[in-house]
């Protein structure tokens, strides 16, 4: 191989990985000529494959917990008395907001006419003192 | 699977912590799996995936499938597990990686399986020497199993960058691999 072919092959190589059966066809065709007329080539796709062998052997192995993991999620939720302060407190100012916003909008003047609550005064007046309640 | 995890989401979201359990074992082994090999240890590996399962867990009744859910889903908790284990590797100095010790595999020779044991100390130094997005890189293909769009995706940068990253890993782990041989 000539140092640029070897160039060529090694991107190739840790671009795709040591599994040459992956490649796209050409780069194939391409890789198993080189490793089968070069030694070095061969070398190089040999250490990748024990890399990727390695890989597979110190990948962290799991066997169960997932219902404790699941459990400690849930109480961390609904444990968390500051985050529970926080929904209460923005519950409590929301709540203040809408009843603020309620008393303005019922002494604002119709358009052209009385506020909602002149009208409702006017309403008992003209009901002669009777108690519409 | 999509549909299981579209449903057990949705369950989820309601409160049903049986669905929400079953969530959990489904995604638990790969994301402890793609922790570990960012952080290198298996406790902090442990920590930051009950962390993305909080997260999982108060973000459910706001949870929105698009496309795929499950992929969705798994892609965001890649994403979630990648971006703390990244952050927490900054945090400490990298340790060797800490898992359960393997099972000796019957079907190798004596003489396999001290090549083998060779080679796993070999990768461990290297991953160790790795930059943490480079190792990130690794485990989402490697421990993960995703394509390079989909690692790209919980790493939250292009597909030629992730593609890059990989590169450059895996050139550092053959090279490891190569230079302990020729000793």
């Amino acid at each position: 191989m000539t140092p640029n072919e070897m160039e060529e092959f090694l991107d190739m190589l840790d671009r795709y990985g040591g599994r040459l059966e992956t490649w796209p066809p050409e780069a194939r065709a391409k890789a198993e000529a080189w490793r089968d007329r070069c030694a070095v080539a061969a070398g190089q796709i040999d250490a990748m494959r024990r890399v990727e062998a390695a890989l597979a052997a110190t990948r962290a192995t799991v066997a169960g917990g997932a219902n404790a993991t699941a459990a400690r999620a849930m109480q961390a939720h609904q444990e968390n008395p500051r985050q529970a302060m926080a929904r209460r407190i923005s519950w409590g100012v929301a709540g203040a907001l809408a009843l603020v916003a309620g008393v303005y909008i019922g002494s604002l003047p119709l358009l052209g006419g009385s506020a909602p609550a002149d009208i409702v005064a006017d309403a008992l007046n003209q009901s002669g003192g009777i108690d519409v309640w | 699977m999509e549909d299981a995890d579209d449903e057990l989401l949705a369950r989820a979201a309601r409160g049903d912590g049986v669905a929400f359990s079953r969530l959990v074992a489904l995604h638990r082994a790969k994301l402890i799996a793609l922790a570990a090999r960012i952080v290198g240890n298996r406790a902090i590996a442990e920590e930051i995936v009950q962390e993305v399962f909080t997260r999982a867990w108060i973000h459910a009744p706001r949870w929105r499938p698009q496309g795929g859910g499950r992929a969705n889903f798994a892609g965001w908790l890649a994403r979630v597990a990648t971006n703390l284990a990244i952050d927490q590797t900054r945090r400490m100095r990298s340790v060797p990686l800490d898992t359960a010790p393997e099972p000796v595999d019957m079907s190798l020779s004596a003489e396999q399986q001290l090549v083998a044991d060779d080679d796993r100390r070999r990768l461990e130094a290297a991953l160790a020497a790795l930059p943490p997005r480079q190792r990130a890189a690794i485990a989402l293909t490697y421990d993960q199993e995703l394509s390079n769009a989909a690692g790209a995706e919980a790493m939250a940068i292009s597909v030629g960058a992730f593609e890059l990253l990989l590169v450059r890993a895996r050139r550092a782990l053959r090279q490891a691999m190569m230079e302990d041989k020729a000793r």
